[in-house]
């Protein structure tokens, strides 16, 4: 089965806000009243309302300050973090890449979005009881997906920066633009490796980190704590075989103490006065 | 019946009164909550899905919650019956603690009525499936091991009979699960290695969340005997408590030379020393753990229930609270131009309302449940008097397992209040006492039908022994001068057992006259100083 993923093309990003528009007709989001931050980006950030976001950085490159941008979503990573951390199996990567989103399994815990590196799920603060919160994010349009077609922002993109294929030949693509044009590309496929590999994968012209994106190693952030939880259950036999034998050890123990001396001791009250 | 004639009786103090209103203002942001959104009575938000109500809540008190599974352990795997007396209120915290959390996590969790689908729905990778299942489990536990409470107090023998013979397995059920959960709550943080400050993020987190556990549970186990002693005038077990606290300095000197082990291997002193987090990493370090295990390697300390207290408290606040804090919230890396997450009040309201009705619960049970040892005077004698606790007095000491036993049989726990008239001089003597805690005054009539002070009896003393001297007729009065915890054997049944068991008599009778003699003794020394 191919496995799909996003070349996201910052150097190609006009910022139009196009895939933003595109995510929330898709996915019948509601617009989100905002106010004047002083940045372009709007609304200011991701939310359940929004899944899909184009955040406006100006940087400094020597002297000239200019416009980038980040097409902010989830990264649908090989080794998902919030898949690993919750504890109800609300989350699932798929085999063809999403990373989707079981709405009735979920407890509200919110420990996936404690632990997405990249800061992705959001969860439904307002709303109570009867409606029933949920955490919300991009989906990879999975529902489209597979019905064969790509997703929504990649389709709407009109300067090409979203392209949707297989991973595999995506990262074929990336270091192909990087090698043709090595001035315009910093030299990184970011989403190549980043946390065990994402299905997102972005090329940029300035250094990942001044867009937004954390500076991440290989190893998926969740290593660790899978590793305890394998440990786990043979620890406990383990644990609870030595503090039964313990426990018979001591029972043991207590049965052959050596007997108290008779009559009271020395330091009995009683004694001392009656000797005196 | 009793218990509606006591309940009939009793008045609700203003204190309980105060605790019921914060309960109440619990309840209706609690409501405000259900109906709006979390986001309606809380500054949580998409930056920070965690905020008071786990670190406090969830973090706090199932750490300070691990009283219980160190005193049940303590007792019953490692056979230290001494520490019995402080059994029942360690479970009881324990019970009510988990019982909070529970109730905060209801509140918490985005979809609070499908928290069983913990039950249901696996995923063996995920530390917080482990918690939540050991939380269940643990709080199941917990139940199995308090109830015996009500039981007595119901007089449901079969229960209780049951209970008993399935209490080992519950402890160790109860420490394996408290292990695993109380550590897991460490390893949940590391899936997050992006988020936990260096110098808390670790591959022993949770080891440093099991030993810290096990350290603040002592601690707690003071803080709230020391309350209680206050709130319900009951003796203070202070040399239980210090003999309980020897174990803080074992335990957090090998959190705090594992902490240094650990940071020195990852070099990362370097952010011990830049300000901001490491100002409150030294605060935790020192307040939390360095004065603590001085403070409790002290005998002068050990053996006086204020300093106890005191040095209790900097573990459960600086090296529990604050570390959870630390590790959960507080050492995060703020996001980009959003401000720190502070908990609003209705935050707080939630907290302290779960709190107080911790606290409401905890009185309801000291007051109509047989929890302190001294009260287990409704229950049958032989479910509460242990050949052990017979042990502690010197007076009853002896060799043969069989005589304990016997004398076991026929004894039970009672307890006085303090100015407590126990019996009167003339009456018939129905049976002999032992004193385990506290102190008696004895009083005889002179010439002139005078009550004059003629003996005080102190703990391990017997009294009340003109039940074992024909006529069998008492030959003082007794009033206690201190809340007084005592063992009451019944005189005929004692007698009885004698008659089977000459030898038994002989002893006895020895130590009685023994008694008998050192009081005289003592009552012509006072006569002559008048
Ligand atoms: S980016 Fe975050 S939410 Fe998306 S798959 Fe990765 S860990 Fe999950
Ligand atoms: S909030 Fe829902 S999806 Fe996220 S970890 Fe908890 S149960 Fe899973």
């Amino acid at each position: 089965m191919a496995k799909y993923g996003m070349l996201i093309d910052e150097t190609r990003c006009t910022g139009c806000r196009g895939c933003q528009v595109a995510c929330k007709q898709w996915n019948d989001l509601p617009g989100e009243e905002t106010h004047n931050t002083g940045s372009y980006t709007n609304p200011p950030h991701l939310s359940a309302q929004t899944w899909n976001l184009i955040e406006y950085k100006e940087i400094d490159r020597g002297g000239q300050v200019g416009f980038f941008f980040l097409k902010r979503a989830c990264m649908h990573c090989e080794h998902p973090a919030c898949v690993s951390v919750c504890p109800v199996g609300a989350l699932r990567k798929t085999p063809e890449g999403p990373v989707v989103y079981d709405d009735h399994k979920c407890i509200g815990c919110r420990y996936c979005m404690a632990a997405c590196p990249f800061g992705i799920p959001k969860f439904d603060w307002q709303k109570g009881l009867l409606e029933g919160a949920l955490i919300r994010k991009c989906t990879f349009c999975a529902d489209r997906l597979s019905n064969g077609l790509i997703p929504a922002c990649a389709k709407t993109c009109p300067s090409k920066a979203i392209t949707f294929g297989e991973r595999d030949q995506l990262i074929v693509e990336a270091e192909n633009r990087i090698r043709k044009n090595p001035d315009k590309y910093v030299n990184h496929v970011y989403g190549k490796e980043e946390a065990g590999g994402t299905s997102i994968l972005y090329l940029s012209a300035v250094p990942f980190e001044q867009l937004g994106l954390p500076k991440l190693g290989p190893a998926p952030v969740t290593t660790l704590s899978e590793q305890v939880m394998e440990y786990t259950l043979p620890f406990a036999g383990v644990w609870l075989a030595t503090l039964a034998g313990l426990a018979a050890v001591f029972k043991f123990r207590e049965r052959g103490a050596k007997q108290p001396e008779i009559g009271p001791a020395a330091d009995d009250p009683h004694n001392k006065e009656a000797s005196k | 019946m009793i218990k509606t004639a006591t309940l009939a009786r009793y008045r609700v103090p203003p204190g309980v009164l105060m605790l019921g209103a914060l309960v109440v203002i619990g309840v209706l942001v609690a409501l405000v909550r259900y109906l709006f959104g979390i986001g309606a009575i809380s500054n949580l938000n998409d930056a920070y899905p965690w905020g008071l109500w786990i670190s406090f809540d969830l973090l706090c008190g199932v750490a300070t919650a691990a009283g219980a599974f160190i005193t049940a352990s303590a007792v019953y795997i490692f056979r230290m019956e001494r520490f019995r007396p402080i059994l029942r209120p360690a479970i009881l915290t324990g019970f009510l603690g988990y019982l909070m959390v529970i109730v905060a996590l209801l509140v918490d969790l985005g979809r609070p009525e499908r928290i069983w689908h913990l039950i249901i729905y696996w995923n063996p990778h995920s530390v917080l499936f482990e918690v939540g299942w050991c939380v269940m489990l643990y709080t199941t536990v917990l139940a199995l091991e308090f109830s015996p409470m009500l039981f007595e107090r119901l007089g449901w023998k079969m229960p209780l009979e049951f209970l008993h013979r399935i209490t080992i397995v519950l402890v160790l059920l109860g420490t394996l699960l408290s292990t695993l959960h109380q550590s897991s709550l460490g390893s949940m943080f590391m899936a997050m290695p992006t988020k936990v400050n260096p110098l808390w993020f670790s591959q022993f987190l949770p080891l440093y969340f099991f030993l810290t556990a096990a350290a603040v549970g002592p601690a707690m186990v003071i803080v709230e005997s020391y309350i209680s002693s206050r709130v319900f005038w009951r003796g203070l077990e202070v040399d239980l408590l210090g003999e309980l606290s020897k174990a803080i300095p074992i335990l957090l000197g090998i959190y705090l030379l594992l902490k240094v082990f650990d940071i020195t291997l990852a070099g990362e002193w370097g952010f011990a020393f830049q300000g901001g987090m490491s100002i409150l990493f030294w605060v935790e370090i020192l307040l939390g753990v360095v004065a603590p295990i001085v403070l409790f390697s002290m005998p002068s300390v050990r053996s006086d229930g204020k300093r106890m207290l005191v040095a209790a408290l900097l573990v459960v606040f600086f090296g529990v609270v604050l570390n959870r804090f630390n590790v959960s919230l507080i050492g995060w890396p703020r996001p980009a131009n959003l401000s720190m997450y502070l908990p609003n009040w209705m935050e707080f309201a939630i907290t302290i309302g779960i709190w107080s009705a911790g606290i409401v619960a905890y009185g309801l049970v000291a007051k109509f449940l047989p929890l302190f040892a001294a009260d287990h005077v409704v229950t049958p004698a032989k479910a509460v008097v242990t050949p052990e606790i017979l042990q502690r007095s010197r007076f009853l000491v002896f060799p043969e397992a069989a005589w304990l036993q016997g004398l076991a049989a026929i004894a039970e726990q009672v307890n006085f209040d303090d100015n407590q008239l126990i019996f009167r001089q003339g009456e018939p003597a129905r049976s002999l006492y032992v004193l385990l805690e506290g102190s008696v005054k004895l009083y005889s009539k002179d010439k002139e039908g005078k009550e004059v002070h003629t003996g005080t009896i102190n703990a391990g003393e017997p009294f009340g022994i003109s039940a074992l001297i024909e006529p069998y007729i008492l030959t003082a009065s007794a009033r206690t001068a201190a809340p007084c915890r005592a063992l009451k054997i019944d005189g005929k049944a004692l007698r009885d057992l004698t008659k089977e068991n000459p030898a038994l008599g002989q002893a006895l009778a020895q130590r009685t006259a023994q008694a008998a003699l050192t009081r005289m003794h003592w009552a012509r020394a006072w006569r002559e100083s008048m």
